[in-house]
This record gives C-alpha cells, structure tokens and sequence, in this order.
C-alpha cells in the first residue's frame, strides 16, 4: 500500500513538474563570459557600464572587439580554430546556416521558454521580419532591429525655393528639376542636378516605382520574375540613359562616385541632389557640412519619391543587421545567465542605460530631458550608443531621434504602402550566391555600358537576357521560390 | 682517389654533400623556418578540394574535386579579368621595369652629393602614400568639377572629359600612376647594385676615351646585369597578380572590362559564397602559372648565358 | 695624371645641368602627394572638400593630429611598433643574409632548395592556416607574432644572394688559403663589403615591420600589442564608414575621416622621413677598393 502512494504521489509530482514556475537564474556563481562584437572602438574593461552589468550579474565580462571590415575573417577563424565566443554579432549569413547545421549554436527559444526571458521573447517577435530569422520556427540568433536605415534622395532645398519649383512628383518631374537646378548654377560653379553613389545599384532608388517590387516579383501568371528581366526595368535603364546623354542634368561623375565623393559633391554645391543613405546620424553630418559650406543652403529630403510608372515606394533594407547567437558549447548555467544579462540590456531600463549610461557621466539631464554628452559619443562611444547597447539591439538608438524631418522620415518610410522590401537578406544557399555573384557581374557588364550610351539598350537587351539564362537564372528562380514558400509568403509582400 | 671513383656516383653525392656541410648549416635554418611557415601550411591547400567550412575540420568536409577550379575558369568575367591581368602586366613590365634602372643609373650620375641625396630622398617617397589616397588625389585632378587636367582642357576650349571613366586610357592611368608611385622606390635596389662596381673601372673607362654614355651602357648597366635578371624573373613569374591595391582603388564600373584583374575578380567573387575554397582554387591556379612563367624565364636566361634564378 | 683627376672631378657638362633640371621636374611631381597629404591633414573638412589641387593651406588647424593622438592612446601601439621594428630588422637581416649566403653558393641540391623557396613567394595558404599555426605555436597575443613567421624574406633573401653570388671569389678564395673558416670569410668579409645591399635590404625590412597592419588585426587582440597602423586605421573606421558616423569631435573642431586619413599617412612616414638620412649614409663606395689593395 505504502509503496503505491508513493508511486502515485511520484507520478503525481513528476505530471505536475512541467507546469511549475519557470526556472530561476542562479546568480551566486561568478563567471567569465566572452562577448566577441564588432565596434568603433575599443571598449575599456573598466568601462562604468561593462562594470555596471559585471556587479549586477556576478560576472566578469572579456571583450573581443575587432573593427567592422575584419570582423567576418575574425569570427571565421575563431570557427576554424573551434574557439567560438560565448556570444558573438552574426554578421554573414552562410556561416550563421553552416553553424546552425553542424549544431554549433544555442538554441535560443528552448532557453527562453524555459526560463521566460520576456524581453527577449518579445524581441523574438520584435517585427514581422523577425520571423524570417528563425529556422524551422526555431531561434538560435536573437534579432536586432535596424532602426532606420535606408536610401534617400536628399537636394538644395534652398535652390528649389529660389527657382519656385515644385517638389517633383514622378520622375518626369524630378529631371525637370534638374535641369532647372544645372541651368540656373546658382552657386555658380558649374553644378550638375544629380549625383548617385554605387553605380547602377544607386539608381535603382528609382526602381521599385517602376517595377513595383524590390528584386522579385509576381507576374500576372503567378510566375516568379527578376527585375532584369521586366520591361519596366528596362523602362527605368533607358530613363537613366537619356538623362546621362543630357548635359549637365545628371554628374557625369555618376557612375564612378563612391559615397565618400558624392556627399563631397552635394556639401560643396557641385550637385543639386543626391541619392545616400538616410538616418539620423548621416541627417545631422550633412546638415553641418552642407552650412559649414554655405550658410543659407538648406536641406530637403524628398518625401514621398518620386512616382514611376507603378506608383511612388521606396526601397527598405531587409538583411543588414548584426544578431546575436551564442555557443552550444555553454554550460546551462553559462547561458542562462548570458540571456539573462541581454534580457535586462533590452528593458526599458537596461536600453536607457545603454543610451543614457550614468548622469554626470555620460549624459546631462536638461529641462528634465536626458542629453548625451558629445564627449562620451566622441571618445567612449563612437556613435550613439554604448557597445553593449548596440550589440543587444542597434535599433535602440531610433529612442534618439528628435530631429522632426527624420521623424517624418521614420513614419514615411515604415509604412508599408510605401516600401518595398527585399525580403531574401535572411537567405543563404550555395547555389544562389554563386549564381547572383554571375549576375552581379552580368550588371556591370550590360547595364553600366547601357546607361552610359556605350551600348544600345534595344539592341543589346536580348543579348542580356540570353546571359542571364545562361549564368542561372531559371534555376535562382525555382530556389528563390522554394524558400518563399518555405515561409509561407510571396516576395511582393511587403513585409519588413 | 681511385677507391672513391670505383664507389659510383651515391658515394659521390655523400662526399660532396660532406664537404659542403659548412654551407649546409647556413642553409638548413633557413629551410626548417620555410618548412614549419610556409610549407607545413600548404597542407590546407586542400581547401579548394573540398567543400571547405569553417564550423568542420578540414578532414570532415566533403570531397569536391576540381568542382570549384570549374566555377572559377567559367565564371562570367574570369576570362576577361585574366585578360587584362596579363596585358596591364605586360605594359607595366615594359613601362615600370625599366623605369627604375634607369632612375638609378641617372641618380648615378649626378655630380653633388647633397643633392643626390635630397632627391633620392624625395624620389621615393610616394610609395609610402597608399593608392587609396593616391586615387583621391587623381581623382581630384580628373575632376569634371574643376580639376586641374579638365581647366586646361577648358582653356584650350574643350568640354569637361571623365578621364577615369575610359576604357581608352584607364590601362595607361595605371601604368603612369605605377610609374609616378613607384620608381623612385624601385631604384634602390639598383643603386646599391651600382655602388658595388669598382670605381676604377669608371677612370680607366675615361682614360680611354669612352664618353658619358659608354660609361653608362658597358659599366654601370653591366655591371647590374646580375641584378635586373634575377629582378626580371621574378617580375615575369608575377604576371599574374600583384597590384591589388592600385586596381581596387582606381577601378570603377566603367573601365570594369578593360581593368579588372584577377585578384579584384576573385576579391570581389570570394566575397559571397563559400569564398575559402573558390580563393583557395584561385590561388592554386596563380601558383601554377607562376611556377610555369619562373621556370620558362630562368631557363631562357640561362640560355643567353645568364646565371638565372634556379 | 693631374689632368685627368681635374678633369673627373670638378667640370660640369651640359648633360650634368639638364640631369639636374630633371630630377628637380621630378622632384616637383613626385613629392606632390606627400605634400598634399601634409596640407590636407592641416585644413579643415570643408577646405579639403572645396579645394581640388592642395597647395598652400588657408588656415592651419590641428584637430585632425589631436583626434589621432587623443589621450596619448597612441603610445601603445607607437612603441610596440618601434620595438618590434628595431628588433624584428635586426634578427630578419641576420636570418635572411645568412641563408642568402649559403644559397648563392652551389651545392647538391641547390636547385631544389632554391625553387621550393622561391614558389613560396607565390602561393600562400590564407588567413585560417596561419591563424591555427600561430596558436599551435602559441604565438597568438605574443609580441613574437610580428617576428617569427617574418624570419626570412624570400625577395629580399633573393637579392643578397644575387650580391653574395657577384661578390668576387678572389676575396673568400684568398682568406681562405689563410685559414679563415667559412663562418670567418662571412662575418669578416663579405658581410662588411655588401654594406650597400645589406642597408638596403635593412631599409626595406625596416618599412616593412614599421607598416605593420595584418598581423596585428588578425593575430592580437590585446590592445597594447597592437602595431601603429592597425591604431591608425582604427582611427578612421572610428571616424568613418558607410554605415557609420562621418564625423568625430576633437575639442571645438568636428573632424572627418578623409582629414584623418591624411594624418595618419603623415604620422606614419615622418619617422621613415627621420631615419633615412642616416642609412643613407651606408650607401658610399669606397670600401672594396681599400679591401681590394689591401
């Protein structure tokens, strides 16, 4: 009798096992923990905030940081060396796939779900493209927003006014203003209208209004199509063609500029616009530059752009943002308290104290309002955040932005009626990357000569075509589809 | 004697391999330093046989053949970038080989020493300045917006030229820009070759009546001759590569056709996919070329009676 | 015989005026890019923008070189860099000579030797072989990573056997009738009259451990054995990249990555600046001939 009481009181215990709280992290055991990031700078291990969080957690933080660049060769030799860090940025897709699969990494979603992490659950779920960061529902990175950051087209506003131009509203519009802006020269230094950097990517600013879609579409047919192989982008190359043949419209710089070189042009009044990347940080530098240079020239961001054939969108970036993932070789104590210390980085109060650090230290609180300090930004932190901000979530930094323009920026370019998305930055396969490698190279090859009126667009079209066949581009299609439905979506939807 | 000779030529080895121990122990430092950082390493040159990945050891990725020494040779552009790596390579070999030698042999030449020396001095100082900045500066002169190149052309009345957008002149931007960056650099090498030649040879040359540039062709370059050979040949057997940074630097999407090279090509390929083993196959390739082209040219120079390389 | 020393030493041809002109055309051309280098690092952001060709700055400001010497956080990397460069010179030139010497003699297998040395100036074996290599041999984060692997140079170890191989014999073959070992003829002999060839190749070497970069990105991740370029390039990712700030603050002064650039060129050849006029001094004639009578 006695002996079955106690079987059933086990069975008992162990049915109701399952739906006891969630597991505790045991904080009383110190730690050394590995974070291996990509920053703009070295960070001090007596850092006020690394000292901060090592206190709190009962853990002694060694940071591993390398520049952007050599970041990816870096982490791979770590790899090779079968010295992966406790926790590190992905950065490179294929890699992030190949670890995975050789169960090299944490499984995120069972340590969340287990412990009940909320914050980081949340992140799991942050936005609809975080869904694509899983694989086969499971998560073993944790996403990182990316806050705004997509391409522009930034102009003299105070030349627009001086000339009484409308903002243009189709691409018709927006070459006539050009025009009107190197026929006037009102800085009179010989100015061309537009500048552009990275070739034919860079005019592609104009492409999803033509095409409709960012890289792949949807035919009426139901059939999966290539921007090369559309009509209306050929619609957009010619567009470009006549503008590059005219003189003065468009820099005859355009083609070969680096980002570096077109900013240059625009903050020195050589051209009238310029297409570069938007966010709050690149809005300020060239606002100052653009002043420092002359004190009554403005600065207009073209909200919305300019409409082609298949209405007005921008383009949004899908893929580029660093996640974190973690090593499989921790021990379960080792990684819970490692998501335990990225669940309170991501806290309200854990991102105000990346973004904020320590009053007196880091930031001043002026008319009850927290101001960082130029200081901190230039010689701790590099940029708008701390490391361990930026590594936990890059997007926390949009918290910032108090610039109304970028304000009206973010609002424009969030809302999906707006963008279109290249929902493949999440998508790696052997196949495909060396298929786009060719393609890649067929663009410089066709579409560069086809623009600059070295090559005839109608004559030489069929030939571009044949090319793309021949480096793949059937067989990117069927895989391109096979991931898309993997996912249960279509590449014109437009999600972000 | 006669029990030496009668032992055959295995025996003959052993003893002249024993009377050179001397020369053998300058030598074998060396090669264990060649052997443990540089050979030993080659053992992962089996990347480009294999599906190579960092997250395996080498020995647990599959097994690809030539799959990727394939994907190399018929990728879009490979033809065209291994053609232009040759022809830039051969006009700088025209060009920027002899640039040197004949910078030092001028430098040779000048009488004050204090001048001589500023300008060596000064000479070679551009090879300190990297391309990228090189390349800003050119860029700076082509400019359509004001560039130095582009007001003369305004002066004499003609229109503003993108200088570094054409294919027409973009091979022979780099081989001046090579020329402007690197003889000065180049030339030491020959004018401490020079400084080794018997001045006696110069007087006795004079006395005879030999004027300024005999003394130059018959003594001061023959007197190199050993050096440039040896420089030649390595020259040669870098054909194929070499010069990354100069292309990387100036080369834009217009003059792609007529400047990318094949360190720019494989860079720019390697950086998407599976880029261990596709670099790895490229770079087996160059070795080979290399060791075809160093072979060829050693033979032919001791053909005409020079010592060579090997 | 007073005629001809006279007529060596002190008459100056046409040839000799029109070769200085020369070299003074270009001397003009060439220093052209360190100078813009010098005046870019000393103006400001939208000077440097405005202007194409860099002759004169209109107003000098430090800001760039206070942003690169910033809390002297460049001392670090500055004397690891001497450190390794004085030392890594010295030890590469010994080793590279040495066998430079045996390999411009000939003996069974020289052939061989000299071709595997040879073709391994054109194949490498990547970034992930040296990096295992490295810390099989626990040279990861160790000041010895900068030398070691630099031991020997191939080029450079080619062209002192090109010099040791047209040395002439007459020299070894006389000291040796007296006794000397081969050690002796080496060190007493052709060492001191290849001093042209070896300073070169010393000169070389000394550049090349002064300019530092890859190794210390990849192999060091302690921060205080990192070299001066990699600091230097640091700095501009600091300062600049696409998806990063284009400008830094240093005291009232915005600063921008294209300024420091050009600082860190300036910062990185003035010393090479400095120290070539003494190895200049190596490079005089005169020895062989006393060595020769003697």
């Amino acid at each position: 009798m006695k002996k079955i009481v106690s079987l059933l009181l086990a069975l008992l215990l162990m049915a109701a096992a399952p739906m006891a709280m969630a597991a505790e992290v045991d904080m009383t055991e110190p730690m050394d923990i590995e974070l291996m990031a990509y920053f703009v700078m070295e960070v001090d291990e007596k850092d006020p905030i690394v000292q901060f969080i090592n206190d709190k957690f009962n853990v002694n933080l060694k940071l591993t940081i390398t520049s952007e660049a050599n970041y990816d060769d870096t982490l791979n030799m770590r790899i090779a060396g079968a010295d992966i860090p406790d926790w590190f940025r992905v950065t490179d897709q294929g890699v992030f796939n190949q670890l995975v699969e050789d169960g090299a990494l944490l499984n995120v979603s069972e340590m969340v779900e287990k412990y009940n992490f909320e914050n980081i659950a949340a992140q799991l779920n942050v936005n609809s493209k975080a869904a694509f960061l899983a694989n086969d529902g499971v998560f073993y990175r944790i996403p990182d927003t990316l806050g705004c950051l997509n391409r522009g087209i930034f102009y003299r506003l105070d030349w627009q006014e001086k000339l009484n131009l409308e903002t243009p509203k189709t691409w018709d519009e927006f070459a006539e203003m050009c025009r009107a802006f190197a026929e006037a020269d009102l800085d009179g230094i010989d100015s061309t209208g537009f500048t552009a950097y990275g070739n034919v990517s860079g005019l592609e600013i104009a492409q999803s209004s033509f095409t409709g879609y960012r890289n792949w579409g949807i035919t009426s047919t139901g059939d999966y199509i290539y921007k090369y192989e559309d009509d209306n982008y050929k619609a957009m190359i010619e567009y470009w063609r006549d503008l590059f043949a005219e003189d003065g419209t468009l820099d005859p710089e355009i083609m070969i500029s680096s980002y570096t070189e077109a900013m240059e042009k625009f903050c020195t009044g050589k051209v009238g616009a310029l297409m570069m990347n938007v966010n709050s940080t690149w809005y300020s530098n060239m606002s100052q530059t653009l002043t420092s240079y002359k004190s009554d020239a403005k600065l207009g961001l073209m909200m919305p752009l300019p409409a082609g054939p298949a209405g007005s969108y921008m383009n949004s970036y899908f893929g580029f943002s660093a996640d974190s993932a973690f090593s499989a070789d921790l021990d379960e104590a080792k990684a819970a308290r490692i998501l335990a210390i990225f669940d309170y980085l991501l806290s309200d109060e854990g991102r105000d104290l990346t973004l904020y650090g320590f009053e007196g230290q880091h930031h001043d609180v002026v008319d009850g309002v927290k101001v960082q300090r130029e200081e901190t930004l230039n010689t701790e932190w590099g940029q708008c955040q701390h490391l361990l901000g930026e590594v936990a979530d890059f997007g926390t930094n949009d918290r910032l932005i108090t610039n109304p323009t970028m304000i009206e920026w973010v609002n424009y370019s969030t809302n999906p009626d707006n963008v279109r998305a290249d929902t493949l930055g999440y998508f790696s396969n052997e196949r495909a990357d060396v298929i786009s490698a060719s393609i890649n190279e067929l663009r410089t090859q066709y579409l560069v000569p086809m623009i600059t009126g070295e090559m005839d667009v109608d004559a030489e079209w069929g030939n571009f075509q044949k090319a793309l066949k021949d480096a793949g581009i059937d067989e990117l299609r069927g895989i391109v589809k096979e991931y898309y439905e993997s996912k249960g979506t279509t590449p014109d939807s437009a999600t972000f | 004697m006669t029990s030496v000779a009668k032992r055959g030529p295995a025996k003959r080895l052993w003893r002249e391999i024993w009377r050179n121990r001397c020369i053998y122990s300058f030598v074998i430092p060396g090669v264990i330093f060649y052997f443990i950082f540089r050979i030993y390493p080659l053992y992962f040159m089996q990347i480009a046989f294999r599906d190579f990945r960092v997250t395996r050891p080498l020995q647990k990725c599959a097994w690809a053949g030539f799959k990727y020494f394939q994907e190399l040779f018929t990728s879009v552009g490979f033809r065209t970038a291994l053609v232009n790596t040759l022809a830039i390579n051969f006009y700088k070999l025209i060009f920027c080989f002899p640039a040197p030698i004949l910078m030092a042999l001028l430098l040779n030449e000048l009488k004050f020493s204090a001048f001589k020396r500023v300008t060596q001095t000064i000479l070679y100082l551009p090879h300190f300045v990297s391309w990228v900045i090189i390349s800003s500066i050119l860029l700076n002169f082509t400019s359509v917006y004001g560039g130095m190149f582009n007001q003369i052309r305004a002066l004499m009345g003609l229109k503003p030229y993108t200088f570094l957008a054409q294919k027409s002149l973009f091979r022979s931007i780099l081989v001046l820009s090579d020329l402007w960056k690197e003889t000065g650099y180049g030339a030491i090498i020959y004018l401490a070759a020079l400084l080794s030649i018997d001045p006696q040879l110069y007087e006795a040359a004079e006395i005879d009546g030999a004027n300024r540039f005999q003394r130059m062709w018959h003594i001061s370059l023959a007197g190199i001759k050993e050096t440039i050979v040896v420089m030649l040949i390595l020259r040669v057997g870098s054909m194929m590569s070499g010069g990354f940074s100069q292309v990387y630097s100036l080369m834009n999407s217009q003059v792609m056709s007529v400047g990318d090279t094949l360190d720019t090509f494989v860079y720019r390929m390697g950086i998407s996919n599976n880029r261990f083993s596709y670099a790895s196959a490229a770079g087996i390739f160059n070795a080979v070329v290399a060791a075809i082209l160093l072979f060829s040219t050693d033979r032919f120079a001791k053909r005409i009676g020079e010592r060579g390389l090997f | 015989m007073a005629k001809t020393n006279n007529h060596f030493r002190r008459r100056l041809t046409a040839f000799d005026i029109l070769l200085m002109v020369f070299f003074c055309l270009l001397m003009v051309i060439t220093v052209y890019p360190f100078w813009h280098c010098t005046v870019g690092s000393l103006i400001s952001y939208t000077e440097y923008m405005q202007k194409t060709v860099l002759l004169w700055p209109s107003e000098i400001t430090f800001s760039s070189y206070a942003f690169v010497l910033k809390q002297g956080k460049i001392i670090h990397p500055m004397i690891t860099t001497v450190i390794i460069t004085c030392m890594g010179t010295v030890f590469t030139l010994f080793c590279t000579s040495f066998m430079a010497y045996g390999m411009s003699k000939k003996y069974p297998g020289s052939a061989v030797i000299t071709s595997v040395v040879v073709l391994t100036m054109f194949i490498d074996a990547g970034m992930i072989p040296r990096y295992l290599l490295y810390r099989d041999l626990k040279l990861l984060n160790n000041i010895w990573v900068y030398v070691l692997p630099a031991l020997v140079n191939t080029y450079y170890m080619i062209i002192l056997r090109t010099n040791y191989a047209s040395f002439p014999h007459e020299m070894e073959e006389a000291a040796r009738i007296d006794g000397a070992g081969e050690y002796g003829i080496y060190f007493r002999i052709v060492l001191p009259l290849n001093v042209p060839a070896l300073a070169t190749v010393g000169l070389f070497t000394a550049v090349g451990y002064w300019n530092t970069y890859e190794t210390s990105v990849y192999y060091v991740t302690n921060y205080d054995l990192k070299t001066l370029q990699d600091y230097l390039y640091l700095m501009i990712s600091n300062v600049g990249s696409e998806s990063n700030n284009a400008i830094g603050t240093s005291g009232n002064a915005t600063v921008f990555s294209e300024n420091i650039k050009l600082a860190n060129t300036v910062i990185a050849i003035v010393p090479i600046l400095l120290v070539y006029p003494f190895v200049q001094k190596y490079f005089t004639k005169g020895i062989m001939i006393g060595a020769l009578k003697g």
